[in-house]
């Protein structure tokens, strides 16, 4: 009889600590939450400000607020952002395709084919990965006058996905967890490296080419460093650097433009969210399978 | 099959890096010594000792290789390779020069000290590829001599035998040696479409296939590992277990005994003939298929990544900077006088290496503080999301990815602006009655608010990514574990600093290290954020540009892009920066248990 009474107080007091401990873990998430939003909410309320217009304000709420999508129709009106779009959803497909196709191919050289020079070539490719690629900006660009190509969204693919390779680690590391005794079995019957790869391990690959596809088709949404060296014409801007020209051209351009900005980077942010959201799940399993090992 | 459980690597007994290359370069040059005289030619001439055995085509892409080789250093890399050996990049200042008939001063260019290093980098990048090429051309003579070899010789002694032994109507083939790997120190032998009813003979010991059974069967030392049967023929796979050499399966004679001498005349011809065309193409897509595979993607690597950093690296041994920047005046070598003054105590106007150092020590504080506060704040998150019990775990996280979804410079313009000077924080401050604080522009102090900013500001960034590699790890942490400890009575601040944390430790250490490299030149957050600012009142050198939040790379950036760049400091400076990166990365990877154990879960 004792035993059950006090059996049912610790099941009680249990009970309550742990609510009270959920409790607490709700009010930190929904702390955090809002912290994490709020930036965001900011954005977006920039972004449908119409008045006051200019900069950004200096009071909680001011007198003269009201919102609507004045800084959009700015933003198609006055700017090229169409343009840049375009641009950038050409650059963003060209390269994301080019940089898929080589991290697949050497992430399953390295994983599955042995030869000589492999060990060395992955740790010269990892040392050469540790490089930031825009130390060397200056030479990338005469590289690319030399070959003709700058100002052009050419030379923005062709830099995006010349140093793809380099980022195979993950990928890699994705290939090697995988069961080998399919690809074993159709070796026996005599099928070449080539069928293996073409017709059973990129099959078998979907989560981390989604990995792949999408930080690969991200990445020049967000890259305005070398846009900025290579392109010098306004009409073949990328969003990025269209919309960080915009408030950063010159001295008044912040005050003139910030509102617009907020209008362009709500699209872009928009855009690459529902993206993100939607292929989440691939996201995780991607960063996770490259962390973990 | 898992292999690599009881692997032993064969390291302690390899010679060492240098006596290897030694014995190679010997082997080859001997080998080219004895080899034929279209080993020879070929030497010089690429291609015709291939051409001379019927190889034509293969013959002919090596010929032409040469050719445009030759031409291109004749009229363009000669050159070029000259001025990074002569000692100066240029002689010739762009001029105006008087002309008469026009009646006007006519500009002719002058040397353009970048572009001589730009192509003379191109050319020994040519250099360098066509001797690779050449290695690969002779080489390819010298297994076609060995080939002949081969051909000229009797077929071995046992071959003959085993083919008297079998009875009438059959005959023996040698596996070739293509279906042969060598994986871990093992050897593994792959053999196919095998005509049913065969015998097989390894190693003198023969078994029909139908005494063979998977696990079980052995001859000799090789175990049969995998062995299936079907209408049209059997397969199997076999493994040696002990480390051996590669050669080593070369003595192994491996027969099947199976119909008809067509079988064994084709061996022959196989075994005494050059490789055609076709069978070389057709390695491609089998034994050497990582070949097609790395070649354009290196190519790509070589073009927008070696090049340009070979470039750097030369740079960095030259005055290249604002008082000799082409096309208005020419710069040359300087030997390691940029590197002497990075490294230079108290000479002139400024301490460059107080500079240095200072700037060093705060990338790596960062860096410390940027990827742990990240980690630990973003595991601690995901384990409160992850608690059971917690409900609406997707909208919680939603929540935080979203921050990862925003372009890294919208988020990061838009900090910046809210911790402006007038900025909402100061705007709220000023509301309650308090002082503005500048938030990224307060010097005093050694800059400390603005540095505590630029963290907290980077864990907004930075944590939801640890939030979402965290959730699927912590998943995998066994529940018993969970259990063992609560049964010990343990309280969840223990469970977490003896179970989760080591788990996760263990488990994410390569992407704490890439973390934490990725800190050490994280350009978007600090330049974004504080553009390295603000100046300070430690003087930090006129000269240097070194700003207080400035890390080594935004240092790096801003001598570039400044008003009077100082292209060849920037050099150094990236030289440093890649040295520290590279290190890192490569003990931490080398040593990780992912690269040892790669095989593990094959």
């Amino acid at each position: 009889m004792e035993n059950k009474i006090s059996f049912k107080d610790k099941l009680f007091g249990q009970r309550a600590r742990t609510a009270f401990v959920n409790t607490i873990i709700y009010i930190v998430l929904a702390t955090l939450g809002i912290l994490w939003v709020l930036p965001i909410v900011y954005l977006l309320y920039t972004a449908f400000r119409v008045t006051p217009s200019t900069g950004i304000i200096y009071q909680l709420i001011p007198d003269d607020l009201e919102l609507g999508f004045a800084n959009f129709a700015r933003l198609f009106q006055e700017t090229m952002f169409m343009r840049w779009m375009g641009n950038t959803i050409l650059v963003a497909v060209c390269s994301c395709a080019l940089t898929t196709i080589f991290i697949l191919m050497v992430s399953y050289a390295f994983s599955r084919m042995r030869f000589k020079m492999r060990k060395p070539l992955m740790n010269i490719m990892l040392v050469l990965g540790m490089f930031p690629g825009f130390m060397s900006m200056i030479a990338v660009y005469f590289i690319l006058k030399a070959m003709g190509l700058t100002n052009s969204l050419l030379a923005l693919i062709l830099v995006y996905s010349g140093g793809a390779a380099l980022s195979y680690y993950i990928c890699k590391g994705f290939f090697d967890t995988l069961p080998r005794s399919l690809e074993e079995a159709a070796i026996l019957d005599g099928a070449s490296q080539w069928t293996v790869f073409w017709r059973i391990t990129i099959p078998l690959a979907k989560p981390i080419i989604v990995y792949t596809v999408l930080t690969s088709f991200i990445s020049p949404w967000c890259d305005f460093i070398f846009v900025n060296t290579i392109i010098n014409d306004a009409e073949k801007y990328t969003v990025a650097l269209g919309l960080y020209r915009l408030i950063n051209a010159e001295k008044s351009s912040f005050s003139e433009n910030f509102t617009v900005f907020c209008a362009g980077a709500t699209i872009v942010g928009g855009l690459i969210t529902a993206l993100f959201l939607s292929m989440q799940k691939y996201y995780v399993e991607g960063i996770s399978s490259g962390a973990v090992k | 099959m898992n292999i690599s459980a009881e692997s032993t690597p064969a390291a302690k007994e390899e010679p060492g890096f240098f006596s290897r290359l030694g014995r190679k370069i010997k082997s080859f040059f001997l080998s080219v010594v004895h080899g034929s005289a279209a080993t020879k030619v070929s030497c010089l001439l690429m291609g015709t000792g291939q051409m001379a055995r019927g190889q034509y085509i293969k013959g002919a892409v090596y010929f032409l290789l040469e050719v445009l080789f030759v031409l291109y250093m004749v009229f363009f890399g000669g050159t070029y390779l000259g001025h990074l050996f002569s000692g100066d990049l240029g002689t010739v200042l762009g001029s105006e020069v008087w002309n008469e008939e026009l009646g006007i001063y006519e500009y002719t260019p002058g040397d353009n000290s970048f572009l001589i290093l730009l192509y003379a980098v191109v050319s020994i990048i040519v250099l360098l590829l066509f001797i690779a090429v050449w290695y690969m051309n002779v080489r390819c003579n010298i297994a076609n001599d060995k080939t002949r070899n081969i051909a000229a010789k009797k077929p071995p002694q046992s071959y003959l035998d085993a083919v008297a032994a079998i009875p009438a109507g059959s005959a023996s083939l040698k596996i070739s040696s293509h279906a042969v790997s060598v994986q871990g120190g093992r050897v593994k032998l792959t053999l196919s479409g095998i005509q049913p009813g065969s015998v097989l003979e390894i190693g003198g010991i023969s078994l029909p296939l139908s005494e063979i059974e998977q696990n079980v069967t052995r001859f000799g030392p090789l175990l049969v590992t995998a062995f299936r049967q079907t209408e049209n023929g059997a397969a199997l796979e076999l493994w040696r277990d002990e480390n051996i050499y590669a050669q080593e399966y070369l003595s192994f004679e491996i027969y099947l005994l199976t119909d008809g001498e067509r079988v064994a005349a084709e061996y022959l011809r196989e075994c005494g003939s050059v490789p055609t065309f076709k069978q070389d193409a057709s390695q491609f897509i089998n034994k050497k298929f990582y070949v097609p595979l790395l070649v354009v993607p290196l190519i790509g690597l070589l073009v927008f990544t070696v090049m340009p950093l070979i470039f750097m690296i030369l740079i960095a041994f030259t005055n290249y900077d604002f008082e000799h920047t082409p096309p208005g005046a020419l710069f040359g070598w300087v030997g390691f006088a940029n590197f002497a003054k990075i490294f230079s105590i108290g000479s002139g106007g400024f301490e460059f290496l107080l500079v240095f150092l200072r700037v060093l020590a705060w990338t790596f504080i960062w860096a410390v503080f940027a990827t742990f506060t990240n980690y630990f704040f973003g595991m601690i998150i995901a384990l409160m999301i992850n608690k059971k019990g917690i409900r609406l775990k997707m909208l919680w996280r939603t929540l935080f990815v979203i921050a990862i979804a925003v372009p890294q410079f919208v988020t990061l313009l838009l900090m910046q602006k809210i911790l402006d000077a007038d900025g909402i924080f100061n705007v709220i401050l000023g509301l309650t009655g308090n002082d503005k604080i500048l938030w990224l522009g307060d010097s005093s102090h050694w800059a400390i608010i603005p540095r505590v900013t630029i963290i907290v500001v980077n864990m907004w960034i930075g944590i939801p990514y640890t939030i979402l590699m965290c959730t699927g790890i912590l998943m995998n942490i066994p529940a018993e574990m969970y259990e063992a400890a609560r049964l010990d009575g343990a309280g969840p601040f223990q469970v977490f600093r003896k179970i989760v944390l080591p788990y996760m430790l263990h488990v994410t250490a390569p992407y704490l290290i890439t973390q934490f490299v990725g800190n050490i030149n994280n350009f978007n957050v600090i330049w974004l954020l504080s553009g390295g600012g603000p100046i300070d009142n430690l003087n930090y050198g006129a000269g240097s540009k070194a700003q207080a939040t400035d890390l080594l790379v935004t240092w790096l950036y801003r001598l570039t892009t400044d008003v009077n760049p100082q292209y060849n400091l920037a050099s150094v400076i990236g030289i440093i920066i890649f040295l520290i990166s590279a290190a890192l990365s490569l003990i931490t990877f080398n040593r990780s248990k992912a690269n040892k154990n790669e095989e593990d879960y094959q």
